[in-house]
């Protein structure tokens, strides 16, 4: 169809689409409203809903305009404040655009931001819960930027959900991405991954290993407000911390990681009973008002509140006023323990199985297999000028 | 996502909820408020933060909060009653909690669902403090079940506590932190250890 696009005005592009949505094909029509919606983008509005309904052999036809278009939708509506209308939308595109069901599209970071500036976090949670394996680049036409703000999305989803343990498990993938040069989504995942790793006690906040070396050297230095806060908090210092927290306090809130912060500091106070218990076996409500720093009547709500979110294992005694502190008394000796048993190990059987395909694929490569004939032959030249 | 008129989901949640099955009544909550959000229909908050603080799920009620427009927030005094009541949940202030279950005229869409909101939380504070206290004294109950004095101590003796001599002070029997532990010992279990036999002979 003849049109020309440099000349024409809005209304007759509007009446362009309009016709030729009944008469060219679905992938035609997208390459068509892709360059049309450069200049006016309000009629992705208009055809977002009939596009993706079109079957999923036409979407992937014309792949690249069709997620251009659906990233300048999510956009829009983030800008407009009407997230929430989108998301049924990107979500059937996502469903038809993806191979697999596990594969990651550029889709999927979209969604997660429409989610986010909508609220649905529950929505979001079923999209994370699909694991997603498959991250190839090509076949996907992701690139690293998609990936980054998946991680990064997907962890602040996670906090929000208060499920920091998995919220730290994106960030750090975020973190650890393979890089040449620092990204602000990077920087940002690095200073939540260093909250996070305070509140999910057992984890580190030095970059792992494999971090790029870029972003080891570099980042720890522009996120120094944080590894300061995390310093303090490691040696259990409440001053410390107070101090930090009044000296960076408008870097926080710009950053949005307020929240974080204190919920860090509330953690304080468990940390701090907790190493009473290895030492103590029961203590009075008079002296852990001292150690907490808090009144003698708070005390029983503050130890309640310990009990019941399960991070402390003690009685309260109010006849004599003290804290029995105990063990843990749970018996994993039940049915609902076995089978928590066998879904991890189900689990870890489908990783290692993905592994072992993943180890198949990279040695039957040909570059792989290339690099292996080049140090073969090295090491053979190497050791026939030895002989 | 399916089609459904507005009657039909409702009728749909309103049988999840009459049958208990509480999770799938707030997952159809759930995906009815995003397809309504196109035909500008108004999905259903009140009853959808309740589920969520039947299920224990209180994260997901303040988001569900916070999505309300404001437009509604204003118009139906109901959904700001619920909220108290999520604030009250959240903030473990347990009197506070009875109060705001009270403190409102319901309608009959959310008056079944608040009803068995009080009776599982005062059951579950009856759990903790079964957890928790190795004794407590009778004038601090009723902030914690929402009952008058003699009323909570007859609830907790029902449930097995025992009234100390200087009648002051009830302590709880230990009998009611028993679940049930038997073991599993059925053909499923059977055929999953033979599944991560296979896999460990074969590597």
């Amino acid at each position: 169809m003849d049109f020309d696009l440099s000349t024409a005005n809005e209304d007759s592009c509007l009446s362009f689409l309009i016709a030729a949505k009944n008469q060219i094909r679905p992938s035609d029509f997208i390459r068509y409203l892709a360059r049309i919606s450069q200049r006016f983008d309000r009629f992705i509005n208009i055809f977002m809903e009939d596009i993706c309904n079109a079957p999923s052999e036409e979407l992937r036809g014309a792949q690249q305009e069709f997620l251009v278009i659906c990233r300048r939708y999510s956009n829009i509506s983030c800008v407009n404040n009407n997230p929430l209308i989108a998301i049924k939308p990107i979500y059937t595109a996502l469903i038809k655009i993806r191979r697999t069901s596990d594969s990651l599209t550029p889709l999927h970071p979209c969604l997660l931001q429409l989610c986010l500036a909508a609220k649905t976090y529950e929505f979001a949670h079923q999209l994370l819960e699909e694991e997603t394996f498959n991250i190839k680049a090509s076949k996907n036409s992701l690139n690293i930027e998609d990936y980054l703000k998946f991680c990064y999305y997907g962890g602040l989803i996670y906090a929000g959900l208060k499920n920091y343990q998995k919220s730290f498990l994106f960030f750090s993938n975020a973190v650890t991405a393979p890089a040449t040069i620092i990204s602000a989504i990077v920087v940002e995942s690095y200073k939540k991954f260093v909250l996070l790793s305070l509140l999910c006690s057992n984890s580190s906040y030095q970059c792992p290993k494999f971090t790029s070396t870029v972003v080891c050297r570099t980042i720890p230095q522009i996120a120094s407000a944080y590894t300061e806060f995390a310093n303090a908090y490691r040696d259990n210092s409440a001053e410390r911390m107070n101090e930090c927290v009044a000296k960076h306090l408008e870097i926080y809130k710009k950053d949005n990681n307020f929240g974080l912060i204190k919920q860090c500091t509330k953690r304080l106070n468990l940390r701090l009973i907790k190493k009473k218990t290895e030492i103590f076996l029961t203590l009075s409500f008079t002296q852990i008002a001292e150690t907490l720093k808090i009144n003698v009547d708070q005390v029983e709500s503050v130890i309640l509140q310990m009990i019941v979110s399960g991070d402390l294992h003690a009685t309260i005694d109010q006849n004599q006023q003290i804290i029995n502190f105990s063990a843990d008394s749970r018996d994993y000796n039940n049915t609902e323990s076995s089978r928590e048993l066998e879904n991890r190990i189900r689990k870890a059987i489908q990783i290692t199985e993905k592994m072992q395909q993943l180890d198949v694929k990279i040695r039957l490569d040909k570059r792989y297999i290339g690099k292996q004939i080049l140090q073969e032959n090295t090491d053979w030249g190497k050791t026939a000028r030895n002989n | 996502m399916s089609n459904m008129s507005a009657g039909e989901k409702r009728a749909n949640i309103l049988s999840f909820i009459l049958s208990k099955e509480f999770k799938k009544a707030a997952t159809l909550c759930a995906q009815y408020e995003i397809e309504s959000a196109r035909e500008q229909e108004n999905p259903f908050y009140g009853v959808q933060m309740l589920l969520y603080f039947v299920l224990g799920d209180l994260s997901s009620s303040r988001f569900v909060w916070k999505r309300i427009p404001k437009t509604i927030k204003v118009k139906t005094v109901e959904y700001e009653k619920i909220w108290a009541i999520g604030k009250a949940l959240w903030l473990k202030n347990y009197a506070l909690v009875y109060f705001s279950l009270n403190d409102f005229n319901w309608s009959q869409n959310h008056s079944s669902l608040i009803n068995i909101l009080r009776e599982k939380f005062r059951r579950e504070t009856a759990e903790i403090l079964a957890k928790s206290y190795v004794n407590i004294k009778k004038s601090d109950l009723s902030s914690y079940l929402g009952l008058n004095e003699n009323e909570s101590v007859q609830y907790l003796l029902n449930l097995g506590w025992k009234l100390n001599d200087d009648n002051v002070y009830l302590s709880p029997c230990n009998n009611s932190l028993q679940t049930s532990s038997a073991r599993a010992s059925n053909i499923n279990s059977l055929s999953n250890l033979t599944d991560f036999i296979l896999f460990l002979q074969s590597n």
